[in-house]
């Protein structure tokens, strides 16, 4: 029996006659009164005055508002995260489509979908995560960290979240772990062991904690689950894409324009008919 | 509730199982039986749209044009955006889906596309210039120059003994300084099959699917040091704006 869940169409008769026109949700709603509830609270008259948009992204992904200094760290966390480098893939893609005449919705979506990869972005800290989880299972099986990472070097598995393409540093890593220290959490669980796998994997292959895994290390010790964390992942660049698009929609100069030249074919014999 | 309305697809249930569709009807024609072996790609395209089936002449002008707007070519901004989508190993389906994103601008994608056939009604209609409509006539130079790949199609369509009222037009609309753009033929091809500037948007946004995957798929296998990265000194220069302090007034 195949697992419940997804589409429509993988759910059992039952399930599907149980459920027919019918959804439910635990996040909000828009009352009959047109109160918008999100996770037990009224948005409009009861938070609206109280609580600033780090504080929105965490109830709308944790259905609770946080405490300030969470806030604070998550603010800290997506602002580092945010610079306008066209060079930088994910951001070429919203500038492309931005100087393509896509709009903006367009042009945030490519750089949303770009940046949605295992080298950095969303499926990294997804990855990172799931990393994180296999080094602790090994862990609690006795294992020491110095033998576990041996054994993931040896087998040259990804050591997600660690290591940085183009660049040997990480420039907003100290930032936030600042961050993290100014509100007291940069000592869970999960922030110690990146911390320490960061030594480790430094010494013996140069590959430092990136942003994407202090980032995972500190989510996961604010109980955000691995898809959450992925989900916030997302969120991340978006302030920085749509400066990118404000400044290239229908640019006036052509983005790294390449000639017929800068192409090395390397196909089969040319036929030309 | 209301049901769902639709001049386009039908669902006969399963008895006792009314999720479940023992059969599949595409406007009116059994989809999995009948359709899905008597059409090739480019009739089903034309039936899903058009509710018609295309006489022999036009299901050939369709594969043309649809094969002429199938490949952007690898410098152009859609395959570079599945490009830049696929190098960080994500899931390739993604990286189309970017790059087809890009391609639905108003600087000769989709958007612009459906302009065009606007512009191309308007002045059909009017018996205007299409050349005032500027930016969006279908005319126009390509990387600065006479566009050689509608001179290829051009030659084809004269050949086969295709063109339509709407390719008459942009015709004699050009001339050496406004010559005839691929995307400006491909956009009165789409008019003269009875299309929309809607549907012909469409037709051209998702033509080079394959070949934006296919892109994506070669950039993907070979990583990010296969690719040109614009870090090399004077790619890319950053001017600050003059007498601004970066505090809003």
């Amino acid at each position: 029996m195949t697992e419940e869940r997804g589409n429509s169409c993988r759910f059992s008769l039952k399930t599907l006659q149980k459920w027919h026109r019918k959804a439910v949700t635990h996040l909000g709603i828009i009352d009959e009164n047109q109160k918008i509830v999100v996770g037990n609270h009224d948005i409009l008259n009861e938070l609206l005055p109280r609580i600033d948009l780090a504080q929105a992204l965490h109830l709308f992904i944790k259905k609770t508002i946080p405490e300030k200094n969470v806030a604070d760290l998550l603010k800290s966390i997506v602002i580092a995260c945010n610079y306008p480098d066209i060079r930088v893939w994910p951001i070429g893609s919203v500038a492309y489509a931005a100087t393509s005449g896509g709009s903006c919705a367009a042009s945030l979506s490519a750089g949303i979908l770009s940046d949605d990869v295992k080298m950095f972005g969303a499926r990294a800290v997804y990855e990172t995560s799931n990393f994180l989880e296999e080094i602790k299972q090994e862990l609690e099986k006795g294992q020491t960290l110095l033998v576990i990472l041996a054994e993931v070097l040896k087998k040259g598995k990804t050591a997600f979240g660690f290591g940085r393409p183009l660049f040997r540093k990480d420039e907003r890593v100290p930032v936030i772990i600042e961050a993290a220290k100014r509100n007291g959490l940069a000592d869970g669980y999960w922030f110690n062991l990146a911390n320490e796998i960061g030594k480790e994997l430094s010494e013996k292959k140069g590959l430092i904690l990136n942003f994407g895994g202090a980032l995972t290390a500190l989510l996961k010790d604010l109980d955000f689950d691995t898809e959450e964390i992925a989900a916030f992942a997302n969120f991340i660049p978006i302030i920085n894409f749509i400066g990118v698009y404000c400044e290239h929609r229908n640019s006036e100069t052509p983005i790294f324009a390449l000639s017929c030249e800068d192409i090395e074919y390397l196909g089969p014999e040319i036929i030309d008919k | 509730m209301k049901k769902l309305k639709t001049e386009i697809w039908f669902e006969r249930p399963t008895p006792g199982n009314a999720f479940s569709p023992m059969k599949s009807f595409l406007r009116g024609r059994n989809f999995y039986s009948d359709l899905v072996m008597n059409c090739s790609y480019p009739e089903m395209i034309f039936f899903t749209l058009s509710g018609r089936k295309p006489s022999r002449r036009d299901l050939k002008r369709l594969n043309l044009f649809l094969n002429a707007c199938s490949n952007p070519g690898i410098r152009d901004e859609a395959s570079r955006t599945a490009m830049n989508a696929a190098i960080g190993r994500g899931p390739l389906g993604s990286a189309v889906i970017a790059g087809l994103l890009t391609r639905t601008g108003r600087n000769r994608g989709s958007e612009w596309i459906e302009e065009v056939m606007q512009n191309m009604q308007k002045a059909f209609e009017t018996k205007g210039d299409l050349k005032n409509f500027q930016n969006f006539s279908g005319l126009g130079l390509h990387f600065g120059s006479a566009d050689s790949r509608a001179i290829d199609l051009l030659k084809i369509i004269e050949e086969k003994g295709y063109r339509g009222k709407f390719q008459d037009l942009l015709i004699d609309s050009s001339n050496e300084e406004n010559p005839i753009l691929l995307e400006g033929l491909i956009a009165a091809g789409f008019l003269d099959l009875g299309f929309s500037p809607e549907q012909g948007a469409l037709l051209f946004l998702i033509s080079p699917a394959a070949s934006l995957f296919a892109f994506a798929e070669e950039q993907n296998r070979m990583g990010y040091k296969e690719y040109p990265n614009f870090f090399e000194k004077g790619a890319f220069t950053y001017h600050p704006l003059e007498n601004s302090t970066g505090e809003a007034k």
